[in-house]
């Protein structure tokens, strides 16, 4: 060894030392980030990805690679507007938790997350950027969604039920006064369901309900109209903006294709039209299609044929 | 409050007649149904309703004849009559309005567009009689 060397070897030795140390702490720190299947993803001050793990790799169906340089709220489903909120609550608060919001991912599916977010700074105290920890809350989500439908909605026929019904009627009702809208109602009952349930059994029955419902399904105007079950073998349908000649050509059409596709049974079907007065009750709104349907069923027109 | 104008709809059809009775009764009308040619005969000795809406095809007798009939009878003769046909046959329509008929509808019924020819013929009807 020359002294050269020597002398380089003595100023190295501490050196190496503390380096290890260093590589140890940065590949375990590494180790932590990395192993968790939460996302974690740092930004600068503009909200550009600096840091981007694996989890958050495997959440969003993106590489780090990809993202990292790209705006963080392209991974949000509501987009920009959301990384405002989020700024907004870190200016104020300096932290966020238990932030719920949803994330796209790559292929397009949503992700419900809760995240966790902070200002990141530097020793002097200067915020360099942001720090958000995101979980995947997808599947309580999902579980929380199916909950509430099943209060909502008649679990034989999937469409609403009738506790839905008298909410969204009187919603639908005020809304259609205060906007000055139209709004009709179709009660409809099935004439001769009952002697398909005492004659064929119920599982008989429970299919006939569930294909006429698909029927109401198909025949109304989806994302505006909506159709409920209302008990037995009674049908409500409320039709948003829609005057009550327009009502009757639907309730038309719907008992002619329900009698249709329930001929088989030899059911038959009975409507009531009603179009929603300028004052009065829901009551008498909902009274005054039971009254029509009834009517009609009186006059048994089109009365069961026995098979 | 004028009274109501009264209809006499005549249809084979369950669910036309279904269809007549509620849609023209949600539109102010009262509204009678009868289901053949016969039972029609029958509510105009009864009778007389402003307006008849007559269906072509039925099995007793056919609209077009029974059209005749009703416009060639003094006391019917001043009834307006509106033929709804499930044929959009130009033939036959021709036939009713020659036969009498002041305008006719085709199947499947538009409720609002049959309301216009209703309250069309009932204005003609009035300027007529000033």
């Amino acid at each position: 060894m020359t002294l050269t060397e020597s002398r380089e070897a003595a100023a190295a030795a501490p050196l190496i030392h503390l380096s290890s140390d260093y590589i140890r702490a940065k590949e375990y720190l590494e180790a932590i980030v990395t192993s968790t299947s939460d996302a974690i993803c740092t930004t600068d001050v503009r909200g550009k990805i600096i840091y981007f793990s694996p989890g958050a790799e495997k959440m969003v169906g993106a590489t780090s690679a990809l993202m990292v340089g790209k705006w963080a709220h392209d991974l949000y489903a509501e987009g920009r507007p959301e990384a405002e909120r989020i700024m907004q609550i870190l200016r104020r608060d300096g932290a966020l938790h238990n932030h719920e919001m949803a994330l796209k991912t790559r292929d397009g599916r949503l992700i419900h997350v809760s995240m966790s977010a902070s200002l990141l700074r530097d020793r002097a105290g200067r915020v360099i950027g942001t720090l958000g920890i995101s979980k995947d809350i997808t599947h309580r989500v999902e579980l929380e969604r199916r909950l509430r439908e099943l209060s909502i909605t008649d679990n034989l026929t999937g469409l609403y039920n009738q506790r839905h019904f008298h909410e969204m009627v009187s919603q639908e009702t005020q809304r259609a006064r205060r906007q000055r809208q139209k709004l009709s109602l179709i009660l409809i009952d099935l004439d001769g369901f009952k002697a398909v349930n005492d004659t064929q059994g119920h599982i008989a029955g429970d299919r006939l309900l569930h294909d006429f419902a698909l029927v109401l399904q198909g025949g109304i105007r989806r994302h505006i109209d909506t159709a409920y079950r209302y008990g037995g073998d009674e049908f409500m349908v409320l039709l948003p903006g829609q005057s009550a000649p327009r009502a009757t050509q639907v309730a038309s059409r719907l008992a002619s294709s329900g009698a249709r596709a329930l001929s088989d049974s030899g059911v038959g079907v009975s409507y009531g039209v009603a179009a929603l007065p300028k004052s009065g009750s829901v009551e008498d709104f909902i009274k005054s299609a039971d009254k029509r349907m009834y009517a009609m069923k009186a006059r048994g027109r089109r009365r069961a044929k026995p098979r | 409050m004028p009274p109501k104008k009264k209809i006499l709809a005549v249809d084979d059809d369950a669910s036309v007649a279904d269809f007549y009775e509620q849609g023209l009764s949600l539109m102010g009308y009262d509204v009678t149904v009868a289901m053949s040619a016969a039972k029609a005969k029958e509510a105009l000795k009864a009778a007389h309703p402003d307006l008849i809406l007559m269906d072509i095809m039925m099995p007793d007798q056919d609209g077009i004849s029974l059209t005749r009939e009703i416009r060639n009878e003094p006391k019917t003769s001043h009834i307006p009559i509106i033929v709804v046909s499930g044929l959009a046959d130009a033939g036959t329509l021709n036939d009713a309005l020659l036969f009498g008929a002041v305008d006719y509808v085709v199947k499947p019924i538009d409720l609002e567009a049959l309301r216009s020819k209703i309250d069309r013929t009932f204005a003609a009807l009035e300027k007529r009689a000033k």
